[in-house]
């Protein structure tokens, strides 16, 4: 089959189904072709007042010593990686050649056209189809093709997409800040934790609740405080997200908010914190024990899907406390 | 008929003389004898009645006491006379009690300001507002105008008013006139009423419109028919002077202190001798400033289109302006040069020039009745208190509590024990007072926190700018009250810093901030040219929570700014959302946007306006501004070029004119003139010389000319043939030939040939 065919074979694909396609597609390719990820970035100071425009933390620059020979060698290298990575990587003709015909593509005018060729850089995947997507889309673009091209770069999964999608994450539309702020957290660049920091201020509860979630997939600890603050307005998501960054020595912090929230809402929080390899047992105990003071038959139900659900993940003490506290609590 | 003593020599009335029907008296003059019986006599009665009807009747139909069609007004005596009476009146008794009418059920009462005390109460149906005449209150009650006694509340007369209603009422101790009407136009009829110690003294009808009269001494004035004023003896009811004016209105004749005025509700000017010209204005009158205050309050009741007074709990007893009259020798003034405005619970003090805003005093309850007083303003309310704002300071100085509830009240024009104004609150605290009225939530009171807001917007110091954002970002206002705060914004010259200030905040979910109203500060900034506000209103334009509508003064301030920093921004925002019509308000921002690049960057735009203009997916008004502005750019660009290109030619033109000067004043002048120099002067009259050899009587082919020169002209020309002397001399005389090192003169000679 030629090539035009299968790329209009998959245009008839309906757009979810594509997404699939692409996260599958793209990943594969890029576990063949990964570069090393670039370094952590320096995380920014929180600032007394929010600003609504995230700003991505800055790579660390190289610092050149003319008196060190090593280093001046370093400064090279890294000229030379930054050149390289500007022109994008180096790519075999094919490879080339589609990449040209997906620039035609969408610089062609035609609706149509663009979102072919964002589908085929799709899924061409790979590093080198991030920069055309990324030029396209700051030339601007209708929604429906803004969004397409961001379900395509969440597909790339590649961090060279950190700033247009910081970008993208103040975009005017909730929509595009929260597949941006999906995209971010697939993607995983530098400086993501500020972006999503950012958004747990968003006017839109979507966005909201993705940026906490995000922020507990990344393990931001530095986010933390806001977390707490986000989850005391009303944020249920920042209760995950907290239960995966709470320091191991600060856990109990979360039984202030049992009986204040529901427990459906900070349930997702306790059981991250209990089935925590670094959090000490007697910290799991106690917020077993302070379950157990509630006693309402909601959380009989939640030890009992806890315990199921966890299996042997848990310790065998922690799940004979909560066997007990079960059988403690009355119908 | 018998015995009958009707006339002399008259004959006994004959049956064919009583069938004509004449009256027999008529025969008594002619020879008739004098009829006798019982028929006689009844005829001579019902002759003398009759006769004496007639007289009586023709008595009546003459001249009317008051109000006489032919009276003459303006007469200089008679207003003299008036005058002279008004003057040597003896003041008023200071009366210092207030009357009004309860909420249901209806009672009448009296409070005293000075021993703040209630004197009396008694159940009333009122028809109307109270009116303090004398020693009584008087009002219309049911289809009667009834009167009690001010200090003690009994009834002192009940007047049926039939189908006329109470129009006015005044009175000094014993004395009380009272006015009512009906009808209008030549429908019109009323009849003024004195009453004296409670009975009824006498009524005089008139076919007019009556106001509200004014009792001065033993003197009645009654305004009438808008034009004029009556004055009527208290004693005898007969009229002894009358004004007509012609360049106003009078319905209403008021007696404060020493002194009366006369005026409507366009003005008020004092009785003197000088309005015996028939003139208000020239008398010295008071009318004030253009310009609509809330509500619409008059200075005087319009009582000559009422077609009945209003109800006692009427809201029209809630809006009302305050003042009372004094004489400043030219004319009138107000008592402590304030005018006070009544709005429900707000009391502004103004001044009578300009309606300035001088304080503004927020009362819990509505005001049912005001009356301005020496050093401020006493009042009533509708929880059945009364209080006391002092005319400086707009601090209330006393309350009392008189009645259960009220729902109009009228108070006299002093009385209230006060002795100071009070001095004035400071800017700021004038502004805290202002800002609290506008902010108020009573939704009727939105007119008058209309007038709150223009009074801080015109405050001077910079913290009434802080106010007014204050307004404008309260999101929960009224809407009118909110938009005329961040109308009135733009023209404010003073407090950028607050401004700047508030456009530092931003929309913040967790810290529970909001969006200021970014293009109302956007328009404030820009018109005071402040370039600080570039930053912060770039960092709005790339904030999504920013609200579209503010989106299109945003990007006009950035241009009216004139600030380079935001190009890269405004360029960034035009790529991102040219393509995506979110709404109609962000369209409109966006085809702003490429006339305030080329503003800002002229030719550097260009790149960024090609993209927008030439991209198919784009909003179409949107490329269609950026195709515009390259259009322009493109003539600017032609118009540089040609510029350019003149300007080329003139400077070249120039520096060859430069050299070409330069060169000949470094060339040395020549030792003698040559041929060829003599020839190069004579050039320009070269054919006219040959045209001399062949217009000679003597053709001749050719001549020679001598030609004598001093300092580079000819002061010599010989020519031979001497015939053609007359035709060459002035042709080389009027040139000029180089100058030569030669200190004399030289003798040159040329040939002409033909």
């Amino acid at each position: 089959m030629r090539r035009t065919d299968r790329l209009a074979l998959t245009c008839r694909a309906s757009r979810v189904g594509l997404a699939l396609l692409l996260l599958a597609f793209g990943a594969q390719r890029a576990t063949a072709q990964a570069e090393p990820p670039p370094a952590p970035a320096t995380k920014p100071s929180p600032s007394a007042k929010p600003s609504a425009t995230a700003k991505p933390a800055a790579e660390p620059k190289a610092v050149a010593s003319a008196k060190d020979p090593k280093a001046k060698d370093k400064t090279a290298k890294d000229k030379t990686a930054k050149d390289k990575k500007a022109k994008g990587p180096k790519v075999d003709a094919k490879t080339q050649a589609a990449l040209d015909q997906a620039r035609k593509l969408l610089a062609s005018g035609e609706r149509d056209q663009v979102e072919l060729g964002i589908q085929s850089l799709g899924l061409l995947g790979g590093p080198a189809a991030v920069p055309p997507l990324v030029e396209r889309i700051e030339l601007g673009l209708p929604a429906d093709l803004l969004e397409a091209a961001l379900v395509t770069l969440m597909a790339l999964s590649q961090p060279e997409a950190g700033p247009v999608l910081y970008e993208l994450s103040t975009h005017r539309r909730p929509e595009i800040r929260l597949r941006a702020l999906e995209a971010i957290s697939a993607t995983q660049p530098a400086g993501a934790e500020s972006a999503l920091v950012a958004a747990l201020s968003d006017s839109d509860p979507r966005v909201r609740s993705a940026a906490a979630t995000a922020l507990g997939e990344l393990r931001a600890s530095g986010s933390m405080e806001k977390l707490f603050l986000a989850l005391d307005r009303g944020n249920m998501e920042a209760s995950g997200a907290i239960g995966k960054v709470v320091p191991a020595g600060e856990v109990t912090r979360l039984l202030g908010y049992l009986g204040r929230i529901p427990l459906h809402d900070l349930g997702a929080a306790l059981a991250e914190v209990l089935q925590r390899k670094d959090v000490s047992e007697a910290a799991k105990l106690e917020i077993v024990a302070r379950l157990e003071e509630l006693g309402t038959p909601e959380v009989k139900g939640y030890l009992n899907d806890l315990i199921a659900s966890a299996g042997d993940a848990l310790p065998e003490k922690l799940s004979r406390a909560m066997l007990r506290a079960m059988q403690e609590i009355a119908e | 008929m018998k015995g009958s003593t009707i006339g002399r020599g008259t004959r006994p009335s004959h049956p064919a003389a009583r069938a004509v029907g004449a009256p027999p008296w008529f025969a008594i003059g002619r020879g008739t004898r004098p009829c006798r019986g019982v028929a006689s006599l009844l005829v001579r009665g019902t002759l003398i009645i009759v006769v004496t009807s007639m007289v009586v009747l023709a008595g009546c139909a003459g001249t009317p006491a008051a109000f006489a069609p032919k009276y003459p007004d303006n007469d200089r005596a008679a207003i003299g006379a008036l005058v002279q009476r008004v003057q040597s009146a003896p003041q008023r008794p200071r009366s210092s009690v207030a009357v009004g009418v309860s909420s249901a059920p209806q009672k009448l009462f009296a409070y005293d300001l000075t021993s703040r005390r209630t004197l009396w109460q008694v159940p009333i149906e009122a028809g109307s507002a109270p009116h303090i005449a004398g020693n009584v209150v008087v009002l219309q009650s049911e289809s009667a105008v009834v009167g009690y006694d001010l200090r003690g509340g009994t009834r002192r007369f009940s007047i049926d008013s039939e189908e006329m209603v109470l129009k006015g009422a005044d009175g000094e101790g014993p004395l009380v006139a009272i006015t009512i009407g009906e009808g209008s136009g030549t429908f019109a009829k009323s009849e003024v009423i004195l009453v004296r110690d409670g009975s009824e003294q006498w009524r005089r009808p008139l076919d007019a419109l009556v106001g509200v009269p004014a009792v001065v001494g033993n003197s009645v004035l009654v305004p009438w028919s808008g034009q004029f004023l009556s004055a009527i003896d208290a004693g005898s009811g007969e009229e002894y002077a009358r004004l007509r004016v012609r360049d106003g209105v009078i319905s209403h004749a008021l007696r404060v202190g020493p002194d009366v005025y006369l005026g409507s509700f366009h003005g008020v000017a004092r009785l003197t001798g000088a309005l015996d010209a028939g003139s208000l204005s020239a008398a010295g009158f008071l009318t004030l400033p253009e310009g609509e205050l809330p509500g619409r309050p008059l200075l005087l009741r319009d009582v000559f289109t009422e077609a009945e007074p209003q109800a006692a709990d009427s809201a029209a007893h809630r809006i009302a302006l305050g003042w009372r009259p004094t004489s400043n020798g030219a004319g009138v003034a107000l008592q402590d040069d304030a005018l006070y405005l009544v709005f429900y619970r707000f009391v502004f003090a103004l001044s009578p020039a300009d309606y300035t805003v001088r304080w503004v005093y927020v009362h819990d309850r509505d005001l049912v009745g005001a009356s301005a007083q020496p050093y401020g303003i006493a009042f009533a309310d509708e929880a059945g208190r009364f209080a006391f704002v002092a005319a400086g300071s707009g601090q209330r100085v006393w309350q009392e509590q008189a009645t259960a509830g009220s729902t109009v009240v009228e108070l006299p024009n002093e009385g209230s024990g006060v002795d100071h104004a009070g001095d004035g609150p400071t800017p700021e605290a004038l502004a805290g007072m202002l800002l609290a009225a506008a902010q108020d939530t009573d939704a009727r009171l939105v007119p008058a926190r209309l007038l709150a807001v223009s009074a801080i917007a015109k405050l001077p110091q910079a913290d009434a700018t802080a106010n007014l954002i204050e307004l404008c970002d309260e999101g929960r206002i009224a809407p009118p009250v909110r938009e005329r705060a961040c109308g009135e914004l733009k023209q404010r010259k003073v407090g950028a810093d607050h401004l700047l200030a508030a456009l530092e905040r931003h929309a913040a979910y967790l810290e529970g901030t909001t969006s200021p109203p970014v293009g109302y500060l956007a328009k404030a900034v820009a018109a005071l040219k402040e370039h600080r506000a570039v930053a912060p209103l770039v960092a709005h334009l790339a904030d999504p929570e920013t609200r579209s509508s503010d989106l299109p003064p945003l990007v006009t301030a950035l241009g009216e700014l004139g600030d380079a920093s935001a190009v890269d921004p405004l360029a960034k925002f035009l790529r991102a959302y040219h393509a995506d019509a979110i709404d109609e308000h962000l369209v409109r921002a966006l085809e702003l946007v490429p006339g305030v690049l080329l503003a800002l960057s002229g030719p550097v735009a260009r790149p960024a306006l090609e993209a927008v203009s030439g991209d198919p997916l784009g909003t179409n008004s949107v490329r269609l501004k950026a195709q515009a502005a390259l259009d322009t750019l493109d003539a600017q660009q032609a118009a540089a070029e040609k510029s350019d290109e003149a300007r080329a030619t003139e400077q070249e033109t120039q520096a060859a004119e430069e050299t070409a000067t330069e060169t000949a004043a470094t060339q040395p002048d020549p030792t003698h003139l040559s041929t060829a120099m003599i020839s190069q002067s004579l050039l320009p009259v070269r054919d006219q010389l040959k045209a001399c050899l062949a217009q000679a009587q003597k053709p001749t082919f050719q001549a020679r000319v001598v030609i004598v020169i001093e300092e580079t002209k000819p002061v010599m020309v010989s020519v031979l043939p001497a015939e053609l002397q007359t035709c060459v001399e002035p042709l080389v005389k009027a040139q000029t030939f180089p100058r030569t090192k030669l200190p004399k003169t030289e003798r040159v000679t040329h040939i002409i040939k033909r």
